[in-house]
């Protein structure tokens, strides 16, 4: 099976095949959004309206119990103002992206939301000015994963079986068999629907982690979010390999190794709330 | 499998399907039920849970969480970084669970 996946193979598909329209029609362009001065709340609107599902969805959570607001909500203008920024790109993604991850592979959608949660937290910590982000990113780190079980599903399913007989943990199978991993795998995707840079290589890099790369900080928490998601999530499947750390991850955002155990402490009695993010 | 009333479910109950709220799986058939999770269902206004028969229950031991943890570190087993991590992961978990 051994063989590479190569960008231009990834780029035929994602033309040839709409499974992620939405992603880009609606995803990228709010993500995007983010970065753009002088953007209102009307032009997030305008571009969910398009979209009647997505419309729906976001006034029946703001109408939900969960938030448990006075009065009913009725425009979606509204609702982003009530919910703010962050929840509506969750809620975006949500729908467009994560509903896919959620029906086909839960552990990772599950996995997906911890590492976002502790990408937030040590976002926090490391005196970020926008922790948010950063929770965006950990909730798409793994999309690379998503795309393989897409475009490769035979070829996935006996690198699973790879990884589990030979105890390694996905990303190394990946290289081994592929040539590339799934950060790099949902790097390009990212790309592909153009969205922001500081987002792209933070997913691409996430197991490759390089202290002199432009958006050093950003891959940092990530990378640490995502093996600490692995290292707490200790009822996890035991063929389920906990990856390395680089310790100058760890360095990048002025942690020491003897701050290992009050993250750890601060992670493990986290309530991983998987709507609130 | 019983239906009950989420108020009706104790920690240590095992979810017999998902729970669902808003079209998103809050927690997986499986879950075991802990006061924590508990509180979350609340929060989300859960009103209703399938369990697991209760005469199936089964706790797991500290030590049987260990070897899950050991096998699943056991790629980065060699680097004393990931030793370190696993050890403050066992440590920590053995407090939390004497606290509760």
């Amino acid at each position: 099976m051994r063989g590479t996946i190569d960008r231009e193979m990834v780029k035929r598909l994602l033309v040839s095949r709409k499974n992620f329209e939405k992603v880009r029609t609606i995803a990228a362009p709010i993500l995007a959004m983010e970065n753009r001065p002088n953007t209102s709340i009307r032009d997030l609107a305008a571009i969910i309206e398009t979209d009647r599902e997505l419309s729906n969805r976001i006034l029946k959570i703001t109408n939900s119990g969960f938030y448990s607001f006075r009065q009913k909500i009725e425009s979606v203008p509204h609702a982003i103002a009530l919910l703010g920024w962050n929840a509506i790109k969750m809620i975006t993604l949500g729908s467009s992206l994560l509903t896919r991850m959620s029906a086909t592979d839960r552990r990772l959608f599950n996995h997906s939301m911890r590492t976002a949660q502790i990408a937030r937290f040590l976002a926090t910590e490391a005196n970020f000015y926008k922790v948010e982000e950063i929770a965006v990113v950990g909730l798409l780190h793994d999309f690379g994963k998503v795309i393989f079980e897409l475009f490769f599903p035979e070829k996935y399913a006996r690198l699973r079986q790879y990884a589990v007989d030979h105890g390694l943990p996905s990303h190394v199978a990946e290289r081994e068999l592929f040539g590339i991993d799934h950060g790099e795998l949902g790097g390009w995707t990212l790309e592909e629907w153009e969205l922001p840079e500081n987002i792209t290589d933070s997913v691409t890099l996430h197991h490759a982690f390089d202290r002199n790369t432009y958006h050093a900080r950003k891959t940092a928490v990530i990378h640490v979010a995502d093996v600490f998601a692995f290292a707490t999530d200790y009822r996890g499947p035991v063929w389920e390999k906990v990856p390395e750390l680089a310790l100058e991850a760890l360095e990048v955002l002025r942690f020491s190794e003897s701050d290992l155990r009050d993250l750890l402490i601060a992670i493990m009695k986290m309530r991983f709330d998987p709507i609130i993010m | 499998m019983p239906m009950i009333k989420l108020e009706s479910a104790v920690h240590g109950d095992i979810l017999d399907t998902d729970v669902v709220v808003n079209e998103v799986v809050i927690f997986e058939a499986g879950t075991l039920l802990t006061t924590q999770r508990l509180d979350i269902l609340k929060t989300l206004g859960v009103q209703t849970i399938s369990i697991a028969d209760r005469s199936e229950r089964r706790d797991v031991s500290l030590a049987d969480i260990y070897d899950t943890i050991d096998r699943r570190f056991s790629y980065v087993n060699a680097l004393p970084l990931m030793a370190g991590i696993k050890m403050h992961v066992k440590d920590i978990l053995a407090n939390l669970e004497a606290e509760n």
